[in-house]
């Protein structure tokens, strides 16, 4: 069956970038560069693996829990990645000296002389 | 060989794939020099389980496991999203 193929396919594929992804997060050199290799490779290594589950099992339902997967982790996946880039942003973690335009600095330099606002920095606990 | 006992060894050495990458993610969770390394490092170990589960659903033919898959996903991102904000500073204010 042909679609047997597609399905190896898909699980190779898939398993390709969650090892992308997993590498990525060990060997790129700063934060910022590392929270990308999540976010992107693994929602696509996960869509990948998802339509070889579609594939394996023929059933409604499990193709509807597949596309409700691929929606969720397509939203989440984004989000969680600004909002953790955010926060360690504010939080004083600084990127490699290759990083050339910072565009945020101003903002965050605002931020931190308002009044009644105390910097914080959550990298002094580790 | 047939493509019948071909099936088992892709969707295994897969696994052992991803058991590869989570080791790495590990490792940066060990290694990794601030706390939002390590947040980052979780994420990808939840992603890697999540497709751990799929190929179990592949390797044994059943659909239980999609419900596994929906609900770590949600945790995972209700983890690393509370994480944020609590190291943000937002959720003790």
């Amino acid at each position: 069956m042909w679609t047997d193929w597609i399905e190896m396919a898909a699980i190779g594929v898939g398993v390709f970038f969650m090892l992308v992804s997993s590498l990525g997060v060990f060997r790129l050199p700063d934060f910022y560069a590392r929270i990308h290799a999540p976010t992107k490779a693994a929602t696509l290594g996960l869509v990948c693996l998802l339509v070889a589950v579609a594939l394996e099992v023929p059933d409604k339902t499990v193709a509807t829990k597949a596309v409700l997967a691929v929606l969720f982790v397509g939203l989440t996946a984004p989000v969680g990645a600004h909002l953790l880039a955010r926060t360690a942003y504010r939080n004083g973690v600084r990127a490699s000296e290759r990083l050339r335009i910072d565009e945020y600095a101003p903002v965050v330099e605002h931020r931190r002389s308002l009044p009644g606002r105390e910097p914080t920095h959550a990298c002094d606990l580790d | 060989m047939t493509f019948e006992q071909l099936r088992p060894v892709v969707v295994v050495g897969a696994l052992g794939v991803l058991g590869l990458g989570t080791l790495l993610c590990l490792l940066r969770a060990v290694r990794g020099p601030t706390l939002f390394d390590r947040v980052l490092a979780f994420d990808c170990i939840v992603l890697n389980m999540v497709g751990a589960a799929l190929l179990l659903s592949v390797l044994l033919g059943t659909s239980v496991f999609m419900d596994v898959v929906l609900v770590v996903a949600l945790l995972g991102f209700l983890g690393t999203i509370s994480l944020a904000a609590y190291l943000e500073g937002s959720l003790v204010d």
